[in-house]
Parts: structure tokens; sequence; C-alpha cells
């Protein structure tokens, strides 16, 4: 039987709600798994909605800039939560992508692959899941890692658990890219990152800026983030032309000529830091 | 702001399977001859406009919509002395792009409900200059007003369509009488610019066209209708669960999706211009160019 189902509060004072049945719920209740109609079975963690099965852009948008971005294949990729599959299986649509280790320490997040539908994306011999926190301070040895990619929500949240940025800095190749996305809110008061809005305290977003400077913002929308638009950017300590495809690939949002198209932003988005 | 959103006002667009709540306080609800008009004051958008229960603007953000509507097809083309008509419009959004315009000679603005242009007056001001020499103000029913220019051979070179959804007084619009008076209305080399909310997910669905005689898909389809028709898709942030389609109805087959004139809007840029016509993979099949052969794309 449907119910609406209503995001939990937001600092934009806007919230998605959806017309969804049940099909999972972890034992804490903390992460659920509901069908929606229209965008498929929904991962919610923690009250937020994560990821949606028939709305790929966000995951779409996270990974395909990056791995289309440079000339030189991305063999090696980190992945940072995630283990519910739906960045991973747009990971694995690259056929040159060798290796993708994925550190997520949420088990209940992980559980949900199964009634996701997912199993099979987290057995691929391809994918590596490496046991600890998202801190990565159990990490030995060097990464020489091609791409690093936040998947866990609890990173662009105020007081999560963080990677120090000198130790990403030793796991990427000195041309790595590292991603990073967050919400744009249009105000009365003018464009602000949806970071900005909530309560003061290091995020993923100030991990990025401290590894090295963004050097290509692809603006874009998901539907299910009502009252936003959103932004990936692209940080890497190397320079090198970032928004002009090199690669060629076509998923079911993102494409070339989405790729340089997603780079032109609009005035009232220019004076964001 | 209150914390709870169950509390929050909610969007009347229940039918979609998807609807947002706002943190809203009311400033203003009265019922027109026409329709419930809302005033509500938002903690982070401003002052929120809403017309039987649906969000129609919010201050912070109405200047997408707005330019984009506008100047695509104003910028698309070298007009001189181009005469404009805008159906509905009352917030006054639409007149202001369009007065922005040196090549407007004429700028005709028709809305059914005055009340709209009123209570957008006082609590929104973001109208154009109604007492600009340009400006030509009917309040009469846009349908009706389309007929008689039909029927007497009267033409514009733009016809901005800015109407509500198809729940509101505007669900007579979008027939196949209606379109027939647009294209007859329409100047040698004219455009019309219609639009809607495209809901995502498994398979589009346009919010207010596909309960109407004439669905958007068959629209775009169908060359009885109009020499060519185009499509380029924005994000409006406060229309739920969607992306912001809008429609080029052009009674020739020349492209309006190079700007012929520079123009700095607070979204509308030159480059802009070109960026919107650019869809999602899944969105190039609406106007029938995949933008890939389907064998390559991802699963």
């Amino acid at each position: 039987m449907s119910a609406w189902w209503l995001e939990a509060p937001t600092p934009t004072g806007s919230v998605t709600a959806l017309d969804v049945e049940p099909v999972w719920r972890s034992a804490s209740g903390r992460v659920e798994v509901l069908r929606s109609e229209r965008f498929g079975r929904l991962l919610i963690v923690d009250g937020g909605l994560v990821h949606a099965e028939a709305e790929a852009s966000a995951r779409e948008m996270l990974v395909h800039p990056a791995l289309c971005g440079r000339a030189r294949a991305a063999r090696r990729v980190l992945l940072l939560g995630g283990s519910d599959g739906f960045v991973l299986a747009e990971l694995l649509c690259h056929a040159e992508v060798e290796e993708i280790v994925v550190v997520d320490p949420d088990e209940e997040v992980r559980a949900a692959a199964q009634p996701l539908g997912h199993a099979r994306v987290l057995s691929d011999p391809r994918v590596r899941l490496r046991p600890g926190s998202l801190a990565l301070d159990d990490w030995t040895g060097e990464g020489d890692f091609d791409l690093v990619v936040p998947a866990a929500p609890s990173l662009s949240l105020p007081g999560g658990v963080l990677p120090d940025p000198s130790l990403l800095r030793r796991l990427l190749r000195p041309e790595g890219l590292m991603v990073d996305i967050d919400g744009i809110v249009l105000t009365t008061s003018g464009a602000r990152w949806l970071r900005a809005l909530f309560a003061p305290g290091p995020r993923w977003s100030d991990v990025a800026a401290a590894l090295a400077p963004a050097r290509a913002t692809f603006l874009f929308a998901s539907p299910l983030r009502t009252g936003q638009f959103q932004a990936v950017r692209l940080h890497c300590a190397a320079e090198g032309e970032l928004a002009v495809p090199q690669r060629s690939y076509f998923g079911r949002y993102y494409h070339p000529a989405l790729h340089t198209a997603a780079t032109v932003l609009p005035g009232c988005f220019g004076a964001l830091p | 702001m209150t914390k709870d959103p169950a509390s929050w006002w909610r969007e009347a667009t229940v039918s979609a399977g998807i609807t947002q709540a706002l943190d809203l306080e009311p400033l203003y609800q009265a019922r027109s001859a026409f329709q419930e008009i809302g005033v509500y004051e938002h903690p982070i958008f401003g002052r929120v406009l809403t017309l039987d229960g649906t969000v129609q603007l919010a201050v912070a953000d109405e200047f997408i919509y707005h330019e984009l509507a506008v100047h695509v097809a104003l910028n698309g083309r070298p007009w001189s002395a181009a005469r404009v008509l805008i159906i509905g419009g009352g917030d006054g959004g639409i007149l202001r792009e369009v007065l922005r315009h040196e090549c407007v000679a004429e700028a005709w603005m028709v809305e059914i409900d005055p009340d709209v242009l009123d209570v957008s007056r006082r609590f929104l001001k973001i109208e154009g200059d109604i007492e600009d020499p340009r400006v030509r103000l009917r309040f009469e029913d846009g349908v009706r007003f389309m007929a008689e220019c039909a029927a007497a051979g009267r033409q514009f070179d733009v016809i901005i369509v800015d109407a509500t959804d198809s729940t509101s007084p505007s669900k007579v619009l979008w027939s196949e009488g209606f379109y027939g008076d647009l294209r007859a209305c329409l100047a040698p080399g004219g455009v019309a610019v219609d639009s809607d909310i495209l809901l995502g997910g498994a398979g589009p669905v346009w919010m207010s066209r596909d309960p109407c005689d004439i669905r958007a898909p068959a629209l775009l389809a169908d060359p009885r209708w109009f020499a060519r028709v185009d499509l380029y898709l924005s994000r409006q942030p406060l229309y739920p669960g969607g992306w912001f389609a809008f429609f080029l109805y052009q009674s020739d087959t020349a492209s309006f999706r190079r700007p012929v004139r520079d123009l700095a809007g607070r979204f509308y840029s030159p480059a802009v211009h070109e960026a919107v016509f650019v869809l999602p993979a899944w969105g190039e099949a609406l106007r029938g160019e995949p933008a890939a052969p389907a064998e390559s794309r991802a699963p």
C-alpha cells in the first residue's frame, strides 16, 4: 500500500514528497529502500533521498565528467561510501577502470544493495571492498589512484568523518582527480552553496579544496532535489583542460555534448566562491 | 523556520506521485473570478506566488523562467520592429524581459485575470513598466483574443504563452482550435514559445500537456501544426520533480539555437542560449534526435 514519504528537513526550507511503497528497512531503521512508480527504487539514508533508480543525473555527473575529461584513462578509483551500488554501477560502465576500491563503514547501506538489485555490482571482479573508516586513517602504503569519488551522504554534512587532505594527496596520482558535489541555492540575496546554509563545520568540500584547486565546474539539476541546482567540481593539482570531453561515453543522462554544455554557468552563479 | 516539514505548505501536484513541501508563511490568499491566488513568504526564496495551489514563481529565481521564455526567441532572430504577444503573464515578469529588447515595437499582454497583476504588483514587484508606450495591456480571455486575431488576419512575430497548468483557467488552451489560431497568428518567420514541466523518471511525462487534446509528443512529431517544433530545457528550482521544457512553435524551419545578439541577463547569456538546447541523453529522443545510437548507450 502506498503512502506519502516526506524528506527530512533541509536548510533550504523545501523538501520533496513522493508517493511510495516500502521495500526494505534496515534493523535500526536508518536506511530504507522504497519504491516509487515514477522513480523506481529509492535509497533513503537518515531520512534523506540519496539515489533513485530511474533518475540518474546526479550519479552520472559524479562519475562521467571525471572519467571522460582526461585523455589518460583512469584505471584505479577510490570510492568513499557507495556500497549500495548506484555509483559503482556507473563506474563499472567504463571498461578502462581496472579496480574500484570501496571504503564504506556503513553496513546498513551495504545491506541495502541486495533489495536495490545491486548484488551483482558488488561482486564484480573489479570491485574491492576495503574495511575501515572514511577517515582512511588505517591506510598503509601508496594509493596510486586516478580518481576519488565521494558517495557517502555523511561526507557532505558538517561533523562527519573525513580523510586528511595530506593523506589523500599521497593516495592520488599527481594528475589524479578528486570529485566534489554540492547543491546551489538561489536565495533572495544571490546564489549560495547548499553547504553554506548548514551549520559551519568541515566537510568534503573543504578536503577537496585543501587538496587542490577546482579546475572545472559542471552544472546540472536533479529533479528530486527541490529548491536547488547541483554542481560537480573536479579538483586537481595539475593544470589541464577538463571542460572538453576527451573520451566518449553515452549514458541515460550524460553524453559528450552535455559534458561541455554543463560547464556553461549562468551569470547568477558566477559569484560563487 | 519550523522544523517539521509535515506542517509545511504542500503543493497540489499530487497526481504526479511527487510534490514538495515548503516552509511558507501566508501573506495573501483570495479567490479571484478565475482561481485561488496566494502569496507567501519563504525564508530562503522570498515571496512565492501560487495559483490554484501550485507554485508559479519565487522572487529569488523567477528570472530563470522569464529570461529563457523571452530571450531565446527574441535573440534567435535579427528582429526589427517586432510585434510580441503575451498570453497570460499576469505577474509581469515576461513583459519586463520583453521590454528589454529595443527591437520590440509592440508588446501586447492579454491576461484573463486582472487580480493576478494587481496582487503581483502589490506583493512581488517584478513586473515590467506597463506604462511603456510599446505596451498594449488587455484583460480578456487569451483564447478568444487569439481567435479574433486569427479571424482578422492580425499576426505577431513572437507569441509567448505564459499560462498556468492545465488544471486552471488555462485548461482550454492546448486544444486543436488554440493551436490552429496560434499558427494563424504567427507572421512569416514568427515563433511561439510555450512551456511545461517535464517530469523525469520512468518515461517522461508532461505535467500540463498530457491531459490535453493534443499531447506534447504528438505536437513535436506532427508537421501539420508547425513547420518546426524545437525544444530546450532548464530547471526551475521550485517546480517539483521536473525539468522545465520550452517549446518553440515555428512558422519556418530556420534554427533559433544560435543567438544573433549579445545580452547579459541574470541567468541568460549567449552561451546559456546555446547550452539549453543540449538536452540530456533521454531528452534528445523527445525531439527525435538521439544523442547516440541506441546500442552505444548504457543499459
